[in-house]
């Protein structure tokens, strides 16, 4: 349990905590992003420990950061970009892109295939999660704004 | 207002929006920001453009219609200056000062805290090394990637400030990284000197172009998206090649 659980959560959550500071943010905002990054995290395992397709699991654990930004921004008014960049961070398949290319130079085409096969995968569930996100938030202010502007 | 007032504001204006996108903002923010500071200042028949390489943006004071223009060729993500000028542009629409003062106004927005070169290299140390407990390593692994890292900060200012451009300097920091890497690791200090690097360079990737370049698209600004994600592959690709090349180059050397 602590070993997968609790271990990885806390590794993201300090690796985005250090993204931030080197995005140049150094107040309670911090905080807030370590928080983030662990929740992304931690919807990322709870979806693989359920069998769920690997690809789906980034799709939703960076929908589930990016709904966590976009609130939280609100919440302590600042710009979305402030959390979103770094909440999502452990997400990005920095690891099988390397490995990928570590195939191609080593004429591995198995592993190379693979790998960016995955790498190519994530990044574009990635961008996916983000994007419906982003989407759904959008679509959920312009409802709740509506009787206001009336 | 006067057509030299009209002029000073629309610069002011523009060096707003340049400095937002400099320090990470989404295009769309960019946009708007600019759109709602010229209609506060009375401005008309607004036409705003920006793309991550430049803003275009042309109003109607009175008579005359202003066009301008800023290049944006450096990136030096403050997610915390951004906030900064976020707010400050919210109480420039809404007080609305002279525009004499605007220039003085960002001045002292853009003049907040940094943090200094020690605690930058420090935070790199910390950062990589999360990153390797990330990704599995050992506890000496994880203090080798540290001590690269925290290295590896002072290298990238030192390249960065001979004139390097991004993707020079991304490609080197990850070969620089990738070689000490297996140095150590062979000298017997580290056992994986994979993990040890996937630690390192992740602290180099592209992460406000990728995140933005997504965000872009979901705002709708595709050009912008294509130029964030094309330059956010393409440097992330020079680093894994420059990791994966080193690697590669030092184990053929007998490292």
């Amino acid at each position: 349990m602590i070993k997968s659980f609790v271990l990885p959560v806390l590794w993201a959550a300090l690796s985005s905590l250090g993204f931030g500071m080197i995005f140049g943010l150094r107040t309670k905002k911090l905080l807030y992003v370590a928080l983030g990054s662990a929740l992304t995290w931690l919807a990322y395992l709870i979806c693989m420990e359920l069998n769920t397709y690997e690809v789906s699991a980034y799709a939703i654990a960076a929908g589930i950061g990016t709904v966590y930004s976009e609130i939280m921004a609100r919440v302590i008014k600042t710009p979305v970009t402030a959390f979103v960049i770094p909440v999502n961070i452990p997400l990005v398949p920095g690891a099988s892109l390397f490995h990928s290319l570590l195939g191609l130079m080593q004429r591995d085409n198995a592993r190379f295939l693979e790998r960016g096969k995955y790498c190519l995968a994530a990044a574009c569930a990635m961008a996916l999660g983000i994007f419906i996100a982003t989407m759904l938030f959008k679509l959920v202010k312009s409802v709740a704004d509506r009787p206001k502007k009336r | 207002m006067t057509e030299n007032e009209n002029e000073l504001l629309m610069s002011s204006i523009m060096d707003i929006g340049k400095l937002m996108l400099v320090s990470g903002a989404e295009i769309y923010r960019v946009e708007d920001t600019i759109i709602r500071l010229i209609k506060a200042y009375g401005g008309s028949a607004w036409q705003v453009t920006a793309v991550p390489s430049h803003i275009i943006a042309s109003a109607r004071f009175g008579d005359r219609e202003l066009t301008y223009t800023r290049r944006v060729d450096t990136t030096q993500t403050d997610l915390e200056l951004l906030d900064r000028i976020n707010a400050l542009s919210r109480r420039i629409c809404s007080e609305k000062p002279e525009a004499g003062k605007l220039g003085a106004m960002l001045e002292s927005a853009r003049s907040g805290k940094h943090f200094t070169d020690v605690q930058l290299s420090a935070i790199y140390a910390f950062t990589s090394a999360a990153f390797t407990l990330f990704f599995g390593g050992g506890w000496i692994d994880t203090l080798i990637s540290a001590v690269i890292a925290g290295s590896l900060y002072y290298v990238r200012k030192l390249i960065a400030k001979s004139g390097g451009n991004r993707i020079f300097v991304a490609l080197f920091c990850s070969a620089y990284s990738a070689f000490l890497a297996k140095l150590l690791c062979n000298v017997g200090l580290g056992a994986d000197p994979d993990k040890v690097i996937i630690g390192v360079v992740m602290v180099l990737i592209p992460g406000v172009e990728l995140v933005n370049g997504f965000r872009d698209f979901s705002a709708g600004d595709i050009q912008a998206g294509i130029m964030h994600m094309g330059e956010a592959l393409f440097l992330g690709v020079m680093i894994a090649v420059g990791a994966a090349g080193m690697f590669m180059l030092a184990g053929s050397m007998g490292l």
